[in-house]
């Protein structure tokens, strides 16, 4: 029974290596002669020679990202890209309320890019760092953009300080009125 | 006198001829001769072993995964390519079950010895070569057979057998995680130093297995009980949750978590 396994399996594999000797390496014996080792051609080549990683990685983005739209947001080629100073939106499609912040960094590591978002409730400083290519994540939108961006892409020093984020909320509502 | 003997004679054959014997007593027992408790087939038989061969995989990098609930999971890329069984170890022959796994394909500074080896399987050349011990005959693949990363199940727990990153000769802080000696109150240049080493006269020698510094990493490192977060048989790879002892493209050994199978 196991034999015959054995057999059909060795049928089946050498139907699946139509060339199987690529290579011979040949050697002499002092009593036999030449003698003639056979060598086997390998399988072929998975994800038809991509390297794994980048395969992964590909295949992530377009699970997680089918539109192009998170990435864009990254994208540094992207006149509208996503920057720190700026002040976002994101929209969960779960039952989970909306989050408004400044983001004050943006992390770029491919499906585990982040950014992090400051806002004050109460005057306390709240903090949140959000995964933006995580599926919960409906939408991330852009509410306002400064006059003027700060010359540093990650505003950690801003904490505290005068430059600190402030009411967020009232500053949007003047920006509705005014475009009223 | 002679009287009482012949009287008394029956009675004292009886008693020293014993051969009375009662109708439920087993004449003649077969008992088996005893085996040497730390004889080669009683250790292979006490031995915790697995029904079934593992996976050689090359480490890759990592990657985040996130499930349909928003959850992020960090993973290892852990990539299967032409895992192969290469040979089969028996009890008959080599008095242990095992089976031989091959990885990959390489041709370039490969032996004769080795070459003849993989010929005799009818596999390609392998990179890397490993055994899996299993518990029996039973748990031994036809030779050639080709092994994908559907071998384990998404949810599945695994162990993972690698060779940690080298760190080359370490302190006793780094290596041990020793806290030191003291910044100021008369320390003098001995700031990251173990200080003693033992007692004085008495043991008057520092104990085999004192903690000092040396070479650190570089030693097989196994994690136990690993959950397997994605599988890919077509493209071959295997995600499992969290990191994996080793540098990227070092092989690490997967084999079902031996506390949860047998």
């Amino acid at each position: 029974m196991l034999l015959q396994s054995f057999k059909a399996l060795r049928a089946t594999r050498s139907s699946l290596i139509s060339t199987p000797i690529i290579q011979t390496a040949g050697y002499k014996t002092q009593y036999l002669g030449q003698k003639v080792v056979k060598v086997y051609q390998p399988l072929p080549k998975l994800r038809e020679g991509t390297p794994l990683m980048k395969y992964v990685k590909e295949n992530q983005y377009k699970k997680l990202d089918p539109n192009g739209v998170k990435k864009s947001l990254l994208d540094k080629s992207n006149p509208s890209l996503l920057r720190s100073g700026d002040i976002v939106r994101i929209t969960y499609n779960n039952k989970q309320p909306p989050l408004v912040g400044m983001v004050i960094a943006v992390k770029r590591n491919g499906c585990d890019s982040n950014i992090l978002l400051r806002n004050s409730y109460a005057k306390l400083g709240v903090e949140i760092r959000v995964p933006i290519f995580n599926p919960v994540i409906e939408r991330v939108d852009i509410l306002k953009r400064p006059t003027k961006y700060r010359s540093r892409n990650k505003l950690y020093y801003i904490r505290g300080t005068k430059l600190d984020v402030t009411d967020i909320e009232s500053s949007l509502k003047k920006q509705q009125r005014r475009s009223n | 006198m002679m009287g009482i003997f012949n009287t008394l004679k029956p009675l004292i054959a009886q008693r020293f001829k014993a051969h009375l014997t009662s109708p439920g007593a087993i004449p003649f027992v077969e008992t088996k001769a005893a085996v040497l408790f730390k004889s080669p087939e009683l250790s292979r038989l006490r031995k915790r072993l697995l029904t079934r061969p593992g996976l050689i995989g090359v480490k890759r990098g990592m990657v985040p995964f996130y499930t349909n609930e928003g959850l992020r999971i960090p993973c290892t890329v852990l990539e299967i390519d032409q895992v192969e069984v290469t040979h089969n170890k028996t009890v008959a022959n080599d008095g242990y079950s095992a089976v031989q796994v091959g990885y990959g394909f390489k041709l370039k500074n490969q032996t004769k010895k080795m070459l003849g080896h993989f010929a005799k399987a009818q596999v390609s050349p392998k990179e890397k070569v490993v055994e899996f011990h299993v518990k029996s005959d039973d748990g031994l693949l036809p030779v050639g057979t080709l092994l994908k990363a559907d071998h384990f199940k998404v949810g599945e727990f695994v162990d993972l057998q690698s060779i940690s990153k080298g760190k080359g000769f370490a302190g006793v802080m780094k290596r041990w995680n020793f806290h030191g000696l003291k910044a100021s109150h008369g320390v003098s240049k001995a700031h990251r130093s173990a200080g003693s080493t033992g007692g004085n006269q008495t043991p008057g020698r520092t104990l085999p297995g004192k903690k000092m510094a040396g070479r650190m990493g570089g030693h097989n490192v196994t994690l136990q009980n690993v959950e397997v977060v994605d599988v890919n048989a077509e493209k071959g790879y295997i995600l499992i949750k969290g990191p994996v002892s080793g540098a990227t493209g070092s092989y690490v050994k997967i084999q079902d978590a031996i506390k949860r199978y047998h």
